[in-house]
Protein backbone atom coordinates (compact mmCIF):
# COMPACT_ATOMS: atom_id res chain seq x y z
CA UNK A 1 0.00 0.00 0.00
CA UNK A 2 1.42 3.39 -1.27
CA UNK A 3 0.04 6.60 0.16
CA UNK A 4 2.44 9.41 -1.22
CA UNK A 5 4.36 10.87 1.48
CA UNK A 6 2.50 9.24 4.16
CA UNK A 7 3.24 6.17 6.22
CA UNK A 8 1.44 3.04 5.02
CA UNK A 9 -2.26 2.05 7.27
CA UNK A 10 -1.76 -0.73 9.48
CA UNK A 11 -4.05 -2.64 7.49
CA UNK A 12 -3.47 -5.89 9.76
CA UNK A 13 -3.59 -6.41 13.42
CA UNK A 14 -1.95 -8.50 15.76
CA UNK A 15 -4.98 -10.08 16.65
CA UNK A 16 -5.71 -10.93 12.90
CA UNK A 17 -2.52 -12.74 12.46
CA UNK A 18 -3.40 -15.26 15.17
CA UNK A 19 -5.88 -16.22 13.48
CA UNK A 20 -3.75 -17.88 10.92
CA UNK A 21 -2.66 -21.61 10.42
CA UNK A 22 1.08 -22.13 11.56
CA UNK A 23 3.59 -21.51 8.89
CA UNK A 24 1.37 -19.58 6.81
CA UNK A 25 3.52 -16.63 4.66
CA UNK A 26 2.94 -13.09 5.23
CA UNK A 27 5.22 -11.12 2.37
CA UNK A 28 4.97 -7.02 3.36
CA UNK A 29 5.80 -5.16 -0.18
CA UNK A 30 5.27 -1.26 2.26
CA UNK A 31 8.46 -1.78 4.46
CA UNK A 32 9.42 0.99 3.37
CA UNK A 33 6.75 3.47 4.55
CA UNK A 34 6.04 1.33 7.76
CA UNK A 35 4.90 -1.47 6.72
CA UNK A 36 0.88 -2.53 6.31
CA UNK A 37 0.81 -5.01 9.02
CA UNK A 38 0.95 -4.59 12.98
CA UNK A 39 3.72 -7.06 13.45
CA UNK A 40 6.06 -5.76 11.20
CA UNK A 41 9.54 -4.51 11.42
CA UNK A 42 12.23 -4.55 8.60
CA UNK A 43 14.40 -7.22 7.72
CA UNK A 44 17.48 -7.85 5.14
CA UNK A 45 18.35 -9.96 2.67
CA UNK A 46 20.96 -11.90 5.01
CA UNK A 47 17.64 -12.71 7.29
CA UNK A 48 14.73 -11.63 5.60
CA UNK A 49 12.49 -13.40 8.29
CA UNK A 50 10.84 -13.76 11.68
CA UNK A 51 7.81 -15.52 13.45
CA UNK A 52 5.02 -13.91 15.13
CA UNK A 53 2.74 -16.67 16.29
CA UNK A 54 3.95 -19.35 14.08
CA UNK A 55 3.22 -17.25 10.66
CA UNK A 56 6.43 -16.39 8.62
CA UNK A 57 7.37 -12.60 7.92
CA UNK A 58 9.06 -11.51 4.97
CA UNK A 59 9.71 -7.74 5.50
CA UNK A 60 12.91 -6.63 3.61
CA UNK A 61 13.15 -3.15 2.83
CA UNK A 62 14.52 -3.72 -0.29
CA UNK A 63 13.32 -6.83 -2.88
CA UNK A 64 14.44 -5.80 -5.79
CA UNK A 65 17.94 -5.35 -4.41
CA UNK A 66 17.78 -8.80 -4.58
CA UNK A 67 17.34 -9.73 -8.40
CA UNK A 68 19.64 -6.78 -9.78
CA UNK A 69 20.13 -8.38 -13.65
CA UNK A 70 16.00 -7.59 -13.38
CA UNK A 71 15.71 -5.06 -11.48
CA UNK A 72 18.74 -3.04 -13.26
CA UNK A 73 17.15 -3.31 -16.79
CA UNK A 74 13.32 -2.59 -15.46
CA UNK A 75 15.06 0.83 -13.88
CA UNK A 76 16.49 2.39 -16.42
CA UNK A 77 14.13 1.17 -19.16
CA UNK A 78 12.00 3.66 -17.14
CA UNK A 79 15.09 6.42 -16.40
CA UNK A 80 16.52 6.59 -19.58
CA UNK A 81 13.49 8.91 -21.80
CA UNK A 82 15.06 11.44 -18.75
CA UNK A 83 18.37 11.08 -18.74
CA UNK A 84 18.24 11.40 -22.15
CA UNK A 85 15.97 14.64 -21.85
CA UNK A 86 18.41 15.84 -19.06
CA UNK A 87 21.49 15.63 -21.34
CA UNK A 88 19.95 16.79 -24.38
CA UNK A 89 18.71 20.09 -23.18
CA UNK A 90 20.78 20.41 -19.89
CA UNK A 91 18.39 20.52 -16.63
CA UNK A 92 17.04 23.83 -16.54
CA UNK A 93 15.11 23.68 -19.69
CA UNK A 94 14.36 19.90 -19.26
CA UNK A 95 12.42 20.34 -16.51
CA UNK A 96 10.82 23.82 -17.84
CA UNK A 97 10.16 21.80 -20.86
CA UNK A 98 9.14 18.79 -18.96
CA UNK A 99 6.27 18.71 -15.89
CA UNK A 100 6.89 15.19 -15.00
CA UNK A 101 10.46 15.66 -14.27
CA UNK A 102 9.85 19.37 -12.75
CA UNK A 103 8.01 17.10 -10.35
CA UNK A 104 11.09 15.42 -9.34
CA UNK A 105 12.53 18.14 -8.69
CA UNK A 106 13.47 18.13 -4.74
CA UNK A 107 16.24 20.46 -4.23
CA UNK A 108 17.61 22.76 -6.70
CA UNK A 109 20.26 25.14 -6.66
CA UNK A 110 20.38 25.55 -2.83
CA UNK A 111 16.51 26.15 -2.82
CA UNK A 112 14.15 23.02 -1.11
CA UNK A 113 11.54 23.02 -4.00
CA UNK A 114 9.52 19.65 -3.08
CA UNK A 115 6.78 20.71 -0.74
CA UNK A 116 6.58 17.78 1.73
CA UNK A 117 10.16 17.58 2.23
CA UNK A 118 10.34 21.29 3.43
CA UNK A 119 7.35 20.65 5.61
CA UNK A 120 9.05 17.42 7.15
CA UNK A 121 12.04 19.21 7.94
CA UNK A 122 10.33 23.11 8.61
CA UNK A 123 12.57 24.20 5.49
CA UNK A 124 11.04 26.95 3.04
CA UNK A 125 9.66 25.95 0.05
CA UNK A 126 10.47 27.93 -2.59
CA UNK A 127 8.09 26.96 -6.21
CA UNK A 128 10.61 25.39 -8.93
CA UNK A 129 8.52 28.20 -11.27
CA UNK A 130 9.93 30.68 -8.99
CA UNK A 131 13.46 29.66 -9.89
CA UNK A 132 13.49 28.37 -13.71
CA UNK B 1 27.07 16.40 -21.37
CA UNK B 2 29.42 14.38 -19.43
CA UNK B 3 27.37 11.97 -17.20
CA UNK B 4 29.22 9.93 -14.44
CA UNK B 5 28.04 6.40 -13.50
CA UNK B 6 29.61 5.63 -9.88
CA UNK B 7 29.51 2.08 -8.18
CA UNK B 8 26.83 1.63 -6.05
CA UNK B 9 28.17 1.70 -2.79
CA UNK B 10 25.10 1.03 -0.25
CA UNK B 11 25.26 -2.18 1.75
CA UNK B 12 24.54 -5.43 -0.87
CA UNK B 13 22.97 -2.89 -3.06
CA UNK B 14 24.28 -5.10 -6.85
CA UNK B 15 22.09 -2.56 -8.99
CA UNK B 16 23.76 0.29 -11.06
CA UNK B 17 21.56 3.34 -12.70
CA UNK B 18 22.40 2.50 -16.63
CA UNK B 19 23.04 -1.23 -18.73
CA UNK B 20 25.36 -1.07 -21.57
CA UNK B 21 22.19 -0.41 -23.80
CA UNK B 22 21.66 2.75 -21.54
CA UNK B 23 25.07 3.67 -22.29
CA UNK B 24 24.95 3.29 -26.36
CA UNK B 25 22.05 5.58 -26.40
CA UNK B 26 23.52 8.29 -24.50
CA UNK B 27 26.52 8.39 -26.50
CA UNK B 28 24.50 8.21 -29.68
CA UNK B 29 22.81 11.10 -28.78
CA UNK B 30 26.41 13.04 -28.20
CA UNK B 31 27.37 12.55 -24.72
CA UNK B 32 30.46 11.07 -22.68
CA UNK B 33 29.66 8.48 -20.37
CA UNK B 34 32.18 7.87 -17.27
CA UNK B 35 31.69 4.11 -15.55
CA UNK B 36 33.40 3.88 -12.54
CA UNK B 37 35.29 0.62 -13.02
CA UNK B 38 33.18 -2.63 -11.85
CA UNK B 39 29.78 -0.60 -11.28
CA UNK B 40 27.70 -2.88 -13.62
CA UNK B 41 29.28 -6.39 -12.09
CA UNK B 42 26.29 -6.59 -9.69
CA UNK B 43 23.90 -6.40 -12.47
CA UNK B 44 25.97 -9.04 -15.16
CA UNK B 45 27.48 -6.34 -16.94
CA UNK B 46 31.18 -6.72 -17.51
CA UNK B 47 33.66 -2.92 -18.30
CA UNK B 48 34.38 -4.39 -21.38
CA UNK B 49 30.52 -4.23 -22.23
CA UNK B 50 30.46 -0.80 -21.30
CA UNK B 51 33.15 -0.04 -23.01
CA UNK B 52 32.12 -2.18 -26.52
CA UNK B 53 29.12 0.66 -26.30
CA UNK B 54 31.43 3.83 -26.00
CA UNK B 55 31.71 4.31 -21.95
CA UNK B 56 34.69 5.39 -20.53
CA UNK B 57 36.04 3.93 -17.62
CA UNK B 58 37.19 5.45 -14.69
CA UNK B 59 39.21 4.12 -11.30
CA UNK B 60 37.72 6.12 -8.81
CA UNK B 61 34.16 7.14 -7.77
CA UNK B 62 35.79 10.26 -7.21
CA UNK B 63 36.16 10.28 -11.36
CA UNK B 64 32.87 9.52 -11.96
CA UNK B 65 31.28 12.06 -9.61
CA UNK B 66 33.63 15.15 -11.43
CA UNK B 67 30.53 14.66 -14.11
CA UNK B 68 28.09 17.41 -14.75
CA UNK B 69 25.28 14.75 -14.48
CA UNK B 70 25.38 11.98 -11.75
CA UNK B 71 23.06 9.23 -12.39
CA UNK B 72 22.95 6.30 -9.75
CA UNK B 73 20.00 4.47 -8.16
CA UNK B 74 20.68 4.86 -4.34
CA UNK B 75 20.51 8.21 -2.46
CA UNK B 76 24.35 9.44 -1.75
CA UNK B 77 25.91 7.86 1.81
CA UNK B 78 27.70 10.01 4.38
CA UNK B 79 30.90 8.71 2.87
CA UNK B 80 29.85 10.36 -0.82
CA UNK B 81 28.71 13.30 0.68
CA UNK B 82 32.40 14.80 -0.34
CA UNK B 83 31.63 14.52 -4.14
CA UNK B 84 28.35 17.02 -3.75
CA UNK B 85 29.27 20.12 -5.52
CA UNK B 86 27.55 23.63 -6.51
CA UNK B 87 26.13 22.97 -10.12
CA UNK B 88 25.94 19.02 -9.92
CA UNK B 89 23.05 17.59 -11.38
CA UNK B 90 22.22 14.36 -9.47
CA UNK B 91 19.19 12.15 -10.39
CA UNK B 92 18.43 9.07 -8.13
CA UNK B 93 16.14 7.84 -5.86
CA UNK B 94 16.22 10.16 -3.16
CA UNK B 95 13.86 9.58 -0.36
CA UNK B 96 14.59 12.58 1.08
CA UNK B 97 11.85 13.29 3.77
CA UNK B 98 13.37 10.07 5.44
CA UNK B 99 17.07 11.36 5.35
CA UNK B 100 17.31 15.17 7.08
CA UNK B 101 21.18 15.09 7.06
CA UNK B 102 21.32 14.55 3.02
CA UNK B 103 19.23 17.21 2.52
CA UNK B 104 20.50 19.86 4.64
CA UNK B 105 24.05 18.62 2.49
CA UNK B 106 22.25 19.09 -0.85
CA UNK B 107 20.98 22.45 0.17
CA UNK B 108 23.73 23.51 1.72
CA UNK B 109 26.29 22.30 -1.11
CA UNK B 110 23.86 23.67 -3.83
CA UNK B 111 23.38 20.57 -5.86
CA UNK B 112 20.12 20.25 -8.12
CA UNK B 113 18.95 17.17 -6.69
CA UNK B 114 16.04 15.25 -9.08
CA UNK B 115 14.11 12.02 -7.24
CA UNK B 116 13.34 9.52 -9.26
CA UNK B 117 10.26 8.88 -6.58
CA UNK B 118 8.72 11.84 -7.21
CA UNK B 119 9.01 12.15 -11.12
CA UNK B 120 5.13 12.39 -11.68
CA UNK B 121 2.78 12.04 -14.07
CA UNK B 122 0.01 14.70 -14.87
CA UNK B 123 -2.28 11.55 -13.80
CA UNK B 124 -1.01 11.05 -10.98
CA UNK B 125 1.29 7.94 -11.25
CA UNK B 126 5.03 7.68 -10.40
CA UNK B 127 6.79 6.32 -13.39
CA UNK B 128 10.18 5.93 -12.02
CA UNK B 129 8.70 4.54 -8.97
CA UNK B 130 6.34 1.89 -11.07
CA UNK B 131 9.50 -0.34 -12.66
CA UNK B 132 10.32 -1.56 -8.65
CA UNK B 133 7.16 -1.83 -7.78
CA UNK B 134 6.27 -4.51 -10.76
CA UNK B 135 9.49 -6.18 -9.46
CA UNK B 136 8.13 -6.61 -5.56
CA UNK B 137 4.79 -7.56 -6.36
CA UNK B 138 6.43 -10.80 -8.81
CA UNK B 139 9.12 -11.56 -6.01
CA UNK B 140 6.04 -11.37 -3.04
CA UNK B 141 4.69 -14.50 -4.70
CA UNK B 142 7.69 -16.13 -5.12
CA UNK B 143 9.10 -15.28 -1.83
CA UNK B 144 5.81 -16.57 -0.47
CA UNK B 145 5.59 -19.79 -2.23
CA UNK B 146 9.21 -20.34 -1.20
CA UNK B 147 8.59 -19.86 2.78
CA UNK B 148 5.53 -21.86 2.63
CA UNK B 149 7.54 -24.98 1.45
CA UNK B 150 8.11 -27.04 5.33
CA UNK B 151 11.56 -27.32 4.67
CA UNK B 152 11.88 -23.28 5.26
CA UNK B 153 9.31 -23.24 8.14
CA UNK B 154 5.90 -22.97 6.35
CA UNK B 155 2.41 -25.01 5.87
CA UNK B 156 4.40 -27.12 3.27
CA UNK B 157 2.08 -26.33 0.57
CA UNK B 158 2.61 -25.61 -3.25
CA UNK B 159 1.30 -22.81 -3.99
CA UNK B 160 -0.27 -23.61 -7.06
CA UNK B 161 -0.94 -26.98 -6.13
CA UNK B 162 -1.63 -30.43 -8.38
CA UNK B 163 -4.03 -31.75 -10.23
CA UNK B 164 -6.47 -33.47 -7.70
CA UNK B 165 -4.90 -31.29 -4.59
CA UNK B 166 -6.33 -27.46 -3.98
CA UNK B 167 -3.67 -24.86 -4.15
CA UNK B 168 -2.53 -22.57 -1.35
CA UNK B 169 -4.85 -19.63 -0.81
CA UNK B 170 -3.55 -16.18 -1.48
CA UNK B 171 -4.56 -13.03 -0.24
CA UNK B 172 -3.56 -9.47 -1.61
CA UNK B 173 -4.12 -6.31 -0.14
CA UNK B 174 -4.15 -3.17 -1.80
CA UNK B 175 -4.84 -1.96 -5.29
CA UNK B 176 -2.08 -0.66 -6.46
CA UNK B 177 0.95 -1.42 -9.12
CA UNK B 178 2.65 -4.26 -6.70
CA UNK B 179 -0.78 -5.79 -6.30
CA UNK B 180 -1.62 -5.96 -10.01
CA UNK B 181 1.60 -7.34 -10.60
CA UNK B 182 0.91 -9.97 -7.77
CA UNK B 183 -2.18 -10.91 -10.51
CA UNK B 184 -0.26 -11.31 -13.25
CA UNK B 185 1.24 -14.88 -11.37
CA UNK B 186 -0.96 -17.43 -12.91
CA UNK B 187 -1.47 -20.98 -12.19
CA UNK B 188 -3.76 -23.23 -12.92
CA UNK B 189 -6.76 -22.69 -10.38
CA UNK B 190 -4.64 -21.09 -8.09
CA UNK B 191 -7.02 -19.35 -5.66
CA UNK B 192 -6.90 -15.30 -4.75
CA UNK B 193 -8.66 -13.45 -2.65
CA UNK B 194 -8.34 -9.57 -3.46
CA UNK B 195 -9.44 -6.46 -1.18
CA UNK B 196 -8.65 -3.64 -2.25
CA UNK B 197 -9.93 0.06 -1.70
CA UNK B 198 -12.37 0.17 -4.97
CA UNK B 199 -13.97 -2.62 -6.24
CA UNK B 200 -12.69 -1.58 -10.01
CA UNK B 201 -11.59 -4.22 -12.26
CA UNK B 202 -8.26 -4.43 -13.58
CA UNK B 203 -7.28 -4.34 -17.18
CA UNK B 204 -4.78 -7.16 -16.61
CA UNK B 205 -4.75 -10.49 -17.87
CA UNK B 206 -4.91 -13.36 -15.68
CA UNK B 207 -7.03 -11.00 -13.27
CA UNK B 208 -8.77 -12.05 -10.13
CA UNK B 209 -12.51 -12.28 -11.16
CA UNK B 210 -13.86 -11.08 -7.70
CA UNK B 211 -14.65 -7.64 -6.53
CA UNK B 212 -13.21 -5.70 -3.02
CA UNK B 213 -14.48 -8.11 -0.27
CA UNK B 214 -15.07 -11.06 -2.32
CA UNK B 215 -12.60 -13.23 -4.09
CA UNK B 216 -12.01 -14.74 -7.17
CA UNK B 217 -10.11 -17.35 -9.05
CA UNK B 218 -7.06 -17.03 -11.32
CA UNK B 219 -8.18 -17.47 -14.93
CA UNK B 220 -6.59 -20.26 -16.60
CA UNK B 221 -4.00 -18.53 -19.06
CA UNK B 222 -4.44 -19.04 -23.16
CA UNK B 223 -2.45 -21.79 -24.15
Amino acid sequence: MLIKGARAPKLVTHEMIGTMQPGSVLVDVAVDQGGCFETTHATTHSNPIFLVDDVIHYCVANMPGAVPNTSTRALNNATLPYMLKLANMGAEAAVKADPTLAKGVNTYRGAMTYPAVAEAFGLEYTPLTALV
Amino acid sequence: MIIGVPKETKDRENRVAVTPGGVRELVEAGHQVLVETGAGVGSGFTNQQYVAVGAQIVPEAADAWAAEMVVKVKEPLPAEYEYLRAGLLLFTYLHLAAAEDLTHELLQREVTGIAYETVELSNGTLPLLTPMSEVAGRMAVQVGAYYMMKTNGGIGKLIGGVPGVLPASVLILGGGVVASTRQRWRWDGGQCHHLRPRPRPLALPGRCTGRAHQYGQFQRPPH
